[in-house]
């Protein structure tokens, strides 16, 4: 689910990489509102080097693989760290293993880094509910931002593999590849939504500390 | 001797010369010259169907053929021998692919067998540095995390 280099016409990779600075600064900017950002960062480490190998081991689903994402979890534990969290752990998998490419990370950035926002947000709203419901929102929620974040990326993936599509390209085949790379995902959304939700319901048991920390807020 | 016949003669055999009798048929084979590109993800899997065009060296912005790979993820074509200079080959498929730029020269001996691949590190030395990778990141958590505890204490 990372774009290489060499798909996209230039201006789109550069457009990336500016949306991507932006919405990497922005975040920055509320990370520094805390009173202690340092304090998230230990979490931050080990969730970016959680992202950077669960998108290396691929899982085979004849007949292509697939990869976890795992931008939803990021999201709903990270909150504003999630964004700069995904970037890093992008910019060592292009950079070392040559996955995705070098032109691409802003353009990937958007592609896992928005969805995984948007699950802080709607993780976010879980606070809102009444006390009683609360535990269950929130691995309801878990569920539904770790599916959905998985879901939200395979359309943007989608979307602009094929609204830069070359002339020369045959655009009914590639729909038709697209389509089965798609379907391959459908389990991946469901067990990243499972992951997130079974994470969610044991940090609430263990460190719910962690679940509510100031990243999330 | 002309550029066309020294490039046939120095460059790749991708068919060996054959004939064959048999049942009122004859097969004939010729030798040219050519590349041989095989497509795989970085996963080992080939490209099987994958979409290719090339680009040959005097009109890069415009495909001189569009093929598609076999379920070996292989293609293979012969250039033309008038254009030499820069080849370039990319191949697509639902998203993925690369762009190869195989360079074609007179004084070519060898065949291009090129695979497409994003990197060519063994297994053993993916997961070497994907685990210097995260103990690069532990160590950083594990760094403030101390920190952390030191200006609690203080």
């Amino acid at each position: 689910m990372h774009l290489p280099d060499g798909i996209l016409p230039p201006a789109v990779t550069l457009t990336g990489y500016a949306v991507s600075v932006a919405v990497a600064g922005f975040c920055l900017y509320q990370i520094r509102q805390f009173p202690d950002p340092r304090a998230e960062v230990p979490r931050t480490a080990l969730l970016t080097a959680v992202f950077f190998v669960a998108s290396l081991i691929a899982i085979p689903l004849p007949p292509i693989s697939v990869h976890l994402l795992l931008n939803g979890l990021l999201g709903a534990l990270l909150g504003w760290f999630a964004f700069p969290a995904i970037l890093v752990g992008l910019a060592l998998q292009a950079l070392m293993f040559g996955h995705g490419g070098v032109t691409t990370i802003g353009i990937n950035g958007v592609i896992l880094g928005l969805p995984a926002l948007l699950a802080f947000a709607l993780f976010r709203l879980a606070g809102k509910l009444p006390r009683q419901f609360q535990k269950l929102g929130e691995r309801v929620l878990g569920f539904v931002v770790g599916a959905g974040a998985v879901a939200l990326s395979v359309l943007l993936f989608a979307g602009l593999a094929l609204s830069f599509l070359p002339a020369a390209i045959d655009a009914e085949r590639e729909r038709q590849a697209l389509a089965a790379l798609m379907l391959a995902y459908l389990p991946v959304l469901v067990l990243e939504g499972l992951i997130t939700a079974l994470l969610v319901g044991f940090l609430q048991k263990v460190s719910p500390e962690l679940l509510h920390g100031r990243a999330s807020r | 001797m002309p550029r066309s016949i020294r490039l046939a003669a120095y460059a790749t055999l991708l068919v060996t010369a054959a004939a064959a009798n048999g049942h009122g048929t004859q097969i004939e084979g010729a030798v040219v010259p050519g590349i041989r590109v095989q497509a795989q993800y970085d996963t080992g899997e080939p490209m099987a169907e994958a979409q290719v065009i090339v680009y040959a060296p005097e009109q890069p912005a415009h495909p001189w053929l569009t093929a598609t790979t076999d379920h070996a993820g292989v293609f293979q074509f012969v250039p033309d021998p008038a254009q030499l200079g820069t080849w370039a080959v990319q191949v697509r498929q639902a998203g993925h692919g690369a762009m190869l730029n195989l360079p074609v020269l007179p004084t070519e001996t060898v065949s291009h067998q090129i695979t497409v691949c994003t990197n060519h590190l063994s297994r053993t030395q993916q997961w070497l540095m994907a685990l210097a990778v995260v103990w690069g990141l532990i160590g950083t958590a594990l760094f403030f995390y101390r920190q952390r505890g030191a200006n609690a204490s203080s």
